[in-house]
């Protein structure tokens, strides 16, 4: 098997909360490698870490100790506008509460992101059509509001707001968590596509039908990396890759 | 009530420092309301009280004393509501006061003997030293404090062109005269020291008559009669006054600066009302989903409000009885000056009803405008809180769509930003547009008074030359041709001031050759009059007549009738004046013609080397040279001193409460915004180019604001002014308000609001995106 790329490589991080009693570690030493290509979950009990280590890992919020090297950039050593240029070009991020920005439109919210990284107008909104598209999102609904649409709707909005400039991984934090499971399947089936296509993607989830999506599950307990296992590549109805999971679920203790 | 507790202490620690300025801008209304407050309700009254304690006059009137007789003492006792009457014996001199805080000054002066005991007119001795020799003088308050004289020290008087120096043994409180504006002053000499005097002037020796009219009645219309009846008997008045006018013109400057303490006041009251109003609804809205959760739980509408309501009445209550504490720390030292002006003073009590009045007036305006702000949790479905509020909080429409509007996507964000905030730009406009006008009112004030003095003094005072001389007559045309052609001069007017009795009350006249070279136009109404047919009248004169009426003036060669011209004012003869030409003045009194010469020199001319000249080359020929800029100046302190002091503490006020005010409000924008910020942050837009997106869709509407309030302030403060003034009894003012420098301000409030804006914003560079997302 061919060795895969090194997109994310964090080493010996630390990330605690608070001050004097109310001190909270909630991982230390924790050493990881994300590969390019790869869907990756995250998976663990509640509180177990795994938002923290996500927006880590993406340059979001920053760790108390330990590197993280990004298309090896050394991004723990960036200045703030360092960052946010960094996360311009190489991030998109999904959230579970969607976070659309309400003031504007589902185009204006894709091209809020776009039209920082590419100034090129045209090809952004092209790009943006074609994605809408993707997603199944009719025209109609471009020019709505998140406030007029379904949660559905909105995820799916959402990733093309986080797919728009092209990043090098997407990032994902629990972004079926609040849609029922109709919804959920569309949002989901749009991340394999992407995937499918080569996009990199982290995610955090607490859903088994969502981890199976993955070609790889790491399961965090007690600020460690407890656990990982391989399932290989997504393929709709596939036993083999469900009974792995389960086993593998079963065996971290979830 | 534990739960409201609980929700009131939770409501007051999440946002400390929003409280905190909010109780600031309260501290500050309710320092100046009570200040105010205590001002017109004790000043009045101590006033009043010492009028009564020292038994003072309603009338005071001045005759020759060989003019004086039992026989006229009979007619006046008769004269209807005349109570009771008493004489005192006086010396009335033109006096100059040397050394009269650093400068000369020259007042009517009646001296009296301090041992003449009366019952009307009492004095009270406030501070006594041992006398030492025999010439001992007792000052009243004005002279010593104003003056800048000490108890013990010395005062020099220049009469008829000797010194006469006195030992100040006494300081005393006098209701009969007070200040310079009432145009005499009493001061009391010893026995000997009088006597002594009397010997010198007793041509000078007069009468003084001090009537109490009958309880409620009319002293004005009581005096007039009274002149009718000295009219008659044909005495010459020197001098009346009565409580009325005397009460006008001791607290006019008192007035003055409660007028503008209230106006202020009412502004910052009104601002801090609309503050208040935002802040709840800014609160409900950024609290939305808590109090939808708050409903769900089962607590009540009203509870939840309450919850609201409460942290802002408690705030607003400890800073309120803060202000007014503080006042009290102000109050006594601004009373001292004021005592200055008045020459009356009195001891600044603890004033339970001003500071109840206060307390009632802010809080209950501070409970109107959050109740009524909060009332809307009331109606609010408990799911759709929880939801995030109603549909359609943010208009539905997408301003600029990106898609098809041109343009740089920084610039796009921003107009989105100013588009999509509708009821936030319309209280930041109405904020930005009333704090404009609090500093263009303080800042015009401040210009007027502190700036350019003269506008202020031209408004308070009469026709301002730079020297005045006295001159025999047949000098007078001589020296004034003259002076005319002095390289220095830029020109010599005939002018003076006589007294003629009109309508029976004894009236000032100004009188010159040409009121078209006068510097300052007392004219507000209708013009000067311009040949010797026409008249201009006081204010005091205009509720009886009109432009065009015709007025009679009786004289010793009958009467005289004058068309009246014009209306013009003066301040400190409460408006009884009139005005007219020196032909004018001649068909009244022929053999009467004004003996002084008003000089103005030519710009950068120094006035004192000038009148050193002047008395080298003329000096036999004048019989008094007076340094009027020099007068000015005393005068000038007399009446913009505590002014001066009002409107820097205006000015300064409101700088301060601007910045708190917008604190307040770009604070709590920010904290609204806090989330989105993290999503633009998620998406790599940096710190730098967030901070220049919020403050950049302040920008707009806060200059706009300021800018259009700059205009309109333009435009209707002069008649802010005006009603200022005219309370006081000055009809025209000469305030000068500048677009120019309105707009200066206009522009430096707004940058003065983007930089802290800019100040303000500046934590979103160092908050990471996932906590500003998640800690909302
Ligand atoms: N800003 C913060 N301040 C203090 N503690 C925090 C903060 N953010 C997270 N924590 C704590 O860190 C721990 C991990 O939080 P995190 O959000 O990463 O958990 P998680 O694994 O994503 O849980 P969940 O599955 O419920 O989303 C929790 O115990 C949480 O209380
Ligand atoms: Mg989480």
């Amino acid at each position: 098997m061919k060795t895969k790329e090194v997109i994310i490589s964090a080493k010996d991080l630390k990330k605690s909360f608070g001050t004097g009693e109310m001190k909270q570690t909630i991982f230390e030493h924790m050493n990881l490698e994300i590969y390019k290509g790869d869907f990756t979950i995250l998976m663990g009990s509640s509180g177990a870490g795994k938002s923290t280590l996500l927006y880590a890992l993406s340059g979001m919020d920053r760790p108390d100790a330990g590197t993280i090297s990004f298309c090896d950039e050394d991004i723990t050593s960036y200045k703030d506008d360092k960052l946010a240029l960094f996360r311009r070009k190489k991030c998109g991020f999904v959230f579970q509460q969607i976070y659309l920005l309400e003031r504007m439109s589902l185009m204006d919210n894709v091209l809020t992101a776009g039209l920082l990284a590419n100034n090129n107008k045209k090809e952004v909104v092209n790009r943006a059509k074609k994605l809408f598209q993707k997603v199944k999102i009719p025209e109609i609904t471009w020019k709505k509001f998140s406030t007029q649409i379904s949660g559905g709707e909105a995820q799916r909005a959402g990733i093309v707001r986080a797919v728009i400039h092209q990043p090098e991984v997407l990032f994902a934090d629990e972004p079926t968590g609040a849609l029922n499971s109709n919804h959920s399947d569309a949002v989901l089936d749009v991340f394999s596509e992407l995937n499918k296509e080569g996009q990199s993607i982290i995610m955090v989830t607490h859903d088994k039908k969502t981890a199976l999506r993955a070609n790889r599950v790491i399961y965090l307990k007690d600020g460690t990396i407890f656990g990982e296992c391989d399932l290989g590549t997504y393929q709709e109805k596939d036993e083999l890759r469900k009974k792995k999971l389960d086993d593998f679920l079963i065996e971290m203790g979830w | 009530m534990q739960q409201i507790k609980n929700l009131t202490l939770y409501h007051l620690r999440k946002e400390k420092r929003q409280y905190l300025s909010f109780g600031i801008i309260l501290c500050l209304t309710a320092f100046i309301i009570n200040i105010a407050l205590v001002l017109v309700m004790q000043m009045g009254k101590a006033y009043d009280d010492t009028f009564t304690k020292l038994n003072t006059a309603n009338i005071n009137f001045c005759i020759p004393q060989i003019q004086d007789s039992d026989e006229l003492k009979g007619k006046i006792q008769a004269v209807k509501d005349v109570d009771m009457i008493e004489i005192k014996e006086g010396i009335l001199l033109s006096a100059t006061a040397k050394d009269f805080r650093g400068t000369e000054f020259t007042m009517n002066t009646i001296f009296y003997n301090i041992n003449e005991v009366s019952k009307i007119n009492q004095y009270e001795m406030i501070e006594e030293s041992e006398v030492v020799g025999e010439n001992v003088v007792y000052l009243p308050r004005y002279i010593v404090e104003f003056g800048e004289y000490e108890l013990g020290g010395t005062i020099t008087y220049q009469i008829n062109g000797t010194d006469d120096t006195f030992q100040i043994a006494g300081v005393l409180q006098e209701m009969q005269f007070g200040n310079y504006g009432s145009g005499l002053m009493g001061v009391y000499l010893s026995e000997e020291c009088y006597q002594n005097m009397l010997l010198e002037f007793e041509e000078n020796q007069v009468s003084i008559y001090a009537v109490k009219t009958k309880e409620g009645k009319d002293s004005i219309r009581v005096c007039r009669e009274i002149n009718q009846v000295l009219e008659g008997e044909q005495v010459s008045l020197h001098y009346s006054n009565t409580d009325v006018q005397n009460k006008q013109t001791r607290t006019m400057v008192s007035n003055l600066v409660v007028m503008i303490l209230f106006v202020f006041a009412v502004i910052v009251l009104a601002v801090c009302l609309f503050l208040s109003r935002f802040r709840i609804q800014n609160m409900i809205q950024e609290d939305m989903t808590n109090l939808g959760v708050l409903k769900a739980m089962g607590y009540t509408g009203r509870t939840i409000i309450q919850t609201v309501v409460f942290p802002y009445l408690i705030t607003g209550g400890i800073a309120v009885i803060a202000g007014i504490l503080l006042s009290y720390t102000v109050l006594g030292s601004l009373v001292q000056m004021l005592t200055l002006q008045s020459g009356f003073g009195f001891k600044v009590s603890f004033d339970l009803l001003a500071g109840f009045i206060t307390v009632v007036l802010l809080l209950s305006i501070v409970f109107f405008t959050t109740w009524s702000a909060a009332g809307k949790i009331k109606k609010l479905q408990p799911i759709l809180a929880i939801r995030g509020g109603e549909n359609g909080k943010h208009s539905m429409k997408n301003h600029f769509p990106m898609e098809k509007t041109k343009g740089n996507i920084q610039i796009l964000l921003i107009l989105k930003r100013v588009c999509g905030q509708a009821r936030q730009n319309v209280l930041l406009f109405v904020v930005s547009f009333m704090m404009m006008g609090l500093i263009a009112f303080a800042g015009t004030l401040f210009y007027n008074v502190v700036m350019k003095p003269e506008n202020f003094l031209k408004t308070l005072s009469e026709e301002t030359p730079d020297i005045m001389i006295q001159v025999g007559e047949e000098e007078k045309n001589q020296l004034k041709n003259t002076l005319a052609q002095n390289q220095k001069v830029s020109q010599v007017l005939s002018y003076g001031t006589k007294t003629i009795k009109l309508d029976n009350d004894s009236t000032t006249v100004f009188i010159c050759e040409d009121f078209s070279k006068v510097k300052n136009n007392l004219c507000y109404e209708g013009k000067n009059p311009e040949n010797d047919k026409e008249i201009a009248m006081g204010s005091a004169f205009q509720e009886e007549y009109k432009l065009g009426d015709m007025i009679e003036i009786s004289s010793h060669s009958g009467v005289v009738t004058y068309e009246i011209v014009g209306f013009i004012q003066s301040v400190n003869n409460s408006g009884n004046v009139c005005e007219l030409t020196e032909e004018g003045y001649g068909r009244l009194k022929k053999d009467d013609a004004i003996q002084s010469l008003y000089v103005y020199v030519k710009d950068g001319v120094n006035v004192e080397g000038f009148m050193e000249e002047l008395e080298a080359a003329h000096g036999r020929q004048m019989l008094q040279m007076v340094n009027n800029v020099k007068m000015m100046k005393t005068t000038s302190d007399m009446y913009s001193g505590i002014v001066k002091i009002a409107v820097t503490a205006v000015l300064a006020l409101t700088t301060l409460i601007i910045f708190l005010i917008l604190y307040v409000i770009i604070k709590s924008m920010m904290v609204k915004n806090r989330q989105e910020l993290g999503i633009y942050k998620a998406m790599g837009y940096s710190g730098r180019q967030l901070i220049f997106q919020m403050a950049g869709s302040f920008l707009p509407v806060i200059g706009g604001a300021s800018l259009m309030s700059a205009v309109l302030g333009c435009i209707y403060l002069p008649n802010l002014n005006n009603i200022i003034f005219s309370m006081v009894g000055a009809m025209k003012n000469y305030c000068e308000v500048s677009l120019g420098t309105l707009i200066l301000f206009a522009l430096i409030q707004t940058g003065i609001s983007f930089i802290l804006c800019i100040w303000l914003a500046l934590p979103v560079r160092k908050i990471s995106a996932y906590s500003l997302i998640k800690d909302v």
